[in-house]
Formats: structure tokens, sequence, C-alpha cells
């Protein structure tokens, strides 16, 4: 049994490429299935892997739902697991964060109304992924190479309480001239979860707690998300405390 | 488009088509990495991965749940907000000119970088990335040079857009 906090239920193609993704991100994932076979496959790639029968709520219980786990993913090759999964888990913990796989829209709605808090159709993504192909090839290209291609990162950085960064009007945060990265918006969890463009031309202050959404290269934002954190960001001399 | 579930009938429809590249398109789907490079070799344009995407957006979306969804959207084309790509025309007034004479703020257009033909520049002070055909350059500067042909990248509202790109057509930027 594991301990970590974020489980894979399905060692299917899927189950594997999301163990490799969370991995490279420095998330340690452990792989359940009731299928023994896939399990050996996947402990054989290297990844942490186990069967267990989801069906018994108390074999849930006793690899950390309900308790220390915080993410699983329902990557079942069959709707009707993942929908099973889904109910038993949210019934324990009402708070875990549920995401699954889908294949049509109508079981993503059944996969919301059992309780999933993301439901992602590998399917859709791809036919929208061809689309563009053929519309927009140019910008496809750029950003499998850079975004997609991990060159270039988002991130989210919450504004402290404290922060030299309250009360600084959105559309006045100049920070891609200190950091070779771009601003794109804010998140305020209070108004929704929209996000709130940098040059949309609304008149936005910070907030501690507004979530700010960045893009650029990973070592600026680790640089930024430290300044923020060290309250390191100080407005320009001759600058109004709006601006930054 | 061969886009059925077993790589191996992607593959074999490859072969004839493969004749007319000129004419095709061939844009692959395939859910085991060491079989993309062999659908390339068969002719394949471009390949597209089920799996690892949604391996790439849920561990994504695990991590970071209010950026995912933020920029998700905008990739996706799910909000009026969104990312375009606005060309500039050879012998274009704006060529020569630099980008702060855009000025993008004024347009509610924010720029994720411009995309130029030909190599990327070894000594640029701007952070570049091959691609196939030309290199994109992150995130360059006020002072940065346009050129005939400059893609620039842009994330904004779709009338923001509409709006640059038709005065760049009529070669005025008011």
């Amino acid at each position: 049994m594991s301990s970590r906090e974020t489980l894979i239920f399905g060692c299917g193609a899927l189950g594997h490429q999301v163990g490799i993704q969370l991995t490279e991100r420095g998330i340690d994932p452990y792989l359940y299935s009731d299928n023994l076979d896939e399990v050996g496959k996947m402990t054989a790639k290297g990844l942490n892997a186990g069967v267990l029968d989801y069906t018994d709520d108390d074999n849930l219980r006793n690899v950390g739902i309900g308790s220390w786990v915080k993410t699983i993913f329902c990557l079942f090759s069959e709707e009707a697991k993942n929908l099973f999964l889904t109910l038993s888990v949210r019934s324990l913990d009402p708070n875990l964060k549920i995401i699954c796989v889908s294949e049509s829209a109508a079981a993503s709605k059944r996969l919301k109304a059992a309780g999933a808090t993301k439901v992602i159709d590998p399917y859709e993504i791809s036919g929208h992924r061809v689309h563009e192909l053929i519309a927009r090839p140019y910008l496809v290209e750029m950003l499998e190479h850079t975004m997609y291609g991990k060159q270039i990162d988002v991130a989210e950085i919450e504004v402290p309480a404290d922060s030299g960064l309250s009360g600084v009007r959105l559309d006045r945060l100049e920070l891609s001239q200190r950091y070779n990265l771009i601003v794109l918006g804010v998140v305020d969890l209070e108004m929704g979860n929209q996000l709130i463009f940098c040059n949309s031309g609304f008149e936005h202050h910070l907030d501690p707690g507004d979530i700010l959404v960045v893009i650029g290269l990973k070592d600026e934002i680790i640089r930024l998300k430290q300044d923020v954190a060290g309250n390191r960001l100080e407005p320009e001399p001759g600058s109004d405390t709006q601006s930054l | 488009m061969p886009l059925g579930a077993p790589e191996v009938g992607n593959g074999f429809l490859d072969g004839p088509l493969g004749k007319g590249r000129i004419l095709y398109n061939l844009i692959h789907r395939w859910n085991h990495r060491e079989n993309a490079s062999k659908l390339t070799r068969a002719g394949a344009t471009h390949c597209v991965a089920p799996y690892e995407v949604f391996g790439l957006i849920a561990a994504e979306y695990a991590g970071q749940p209010v950026a995912f969804e933020a920029v998700y959207g905008l990739l996706a084309g799910q909000s009026n907000e969104g990312i375009e790509a606005v060309r500039l025309k050879p012998n274009h007034p704006m060529v020569g000119r630099t980008l702060g004479d855009m000025n993008f703020k004024a347009r509610k257009l924010i720029l994720f970088g411009v995309i130029r033909e030909g190599m990327c520049g070894l000594d640029s002070p701007v952070s570049n990335f091959r691609l196939q055909k030309g290199c994109f350059y992150f995130n360059p500067g006020e002072d940065f040079i346009l050129q005939d042909n400059d893609l620039l990248v842009l994330f904004g509202h779709k009338y923001s857009m509409l709006h640059l790109r038709e005065n760049l057509e009529k070669g005025v930027l008011s």
C-alpha cells in the first residue's frame, strides 16, 4: 500500500502517460488496477503500481482516500468503472480532486454528476488539435515546441497577504520588463475562476489571494515566485503606488 | 487523415497516400511514442497523440488548476479571448519599425512572441526557439525591429485582434 497523495486508477496506456507526466513534474504517483497483467506492465516500465479491488471502500480507505490522498485520476478504459470509483471516492472525501477520462460529452456529464472535479476527453482535445493543424499549422508548431514542449511554462502565483503587489493596478504591472515572462492576467477567486486579462481595460487592483497567471522560462518563473514570496517587489522609483 | 485506432493500419495507408505528399496533409494519430517516428518516416506530415496530450493536460491540471483552466480556455478557443497570429506583409509600413511602435497595450493585446522565417540568431538577446521553418522569439522587447513576413503571436479579445488585423491590412495603425 502507498502513502502517496496522488493515485492513478487504471494501468492502461492513459495511466502510463499520466504517470510519466506527473513524475516529470516531481509528483510521485502510485498506480492501481484490478488487472494483474496491467500492473505488471507498469512496474516493468518503472512506475509504482499495485493490484487493488476498488469496489471495496475499505480498500480505498487503506490507500488513503478520505485521509492523506489529495488527487486521484480515474483512467479505466470502461466508463462504468470510472463512474463507480468516482461515486465511491466522492462519498469518502468531499474535498478530493477527482480527474476522470471521458470518451463522449454524455459520459462527461455523467462523471461530473457522480462528483468528478474535472473531466477530460482525449478525443475532443485531439479533434481540436487536428483542426488547428489544418487551420493554423504555424501556431500549433510553435506551441508544441514551446508550451507543450515544456520549454516555456505556465505558472500560477498567489498574491500573499501583506504583499507589495496588493493595491497595484493589474494593467500597470510591468513585470515583463524585469523578468523574461509574460503576465497574462489574474484570477480573482472571489469573482469566479475567469481570467482577467492584463490588457482587457478592466480596472482591477490586486488583492491577497488573487492568482497571477504567467508564461515564461522556468528560471524566470522561479525568480518571480521567490521575489513574490520574499516580498521583494517594490514600485519603480518615481512611479505611483498603483504601478509596479 | 488516418486517425484509426491501430497505428499499423494508419501506417499502411500512408504508402499510396505518401506519394501525393504535395497534395495531402497527412495527420496521424498514435498512442505509443515509438510509433511516431515510424509514421513520420512513412510520410505523415503531423502526428497527434491523444493519450500523450491527455497526460500532459491532466498532469498540468493536477498541479496548477487555476492557471490550467485560464490558459487551456485560451488555447482551446473556448472564450472570446484567445491566441492568434497576425502576419506583417512584405513592405508594410511597420517593417523596419519597432514592436514598441505597435503599442499593443493600447490595443488591449498581449504579445507572446514573433515567428520569423529563417534560422534563429545565435547572438540574439531575445529567448528564441527553433521551429521547422523559422524561429520563435519569446517576449521580445519594445526595441525589437520588425521584418517582412513576421508573424506576431498575440493574446487578446477576438475584436481587438480583428481591429489590429484590419489596420495592418490598410497599412494604418490608429
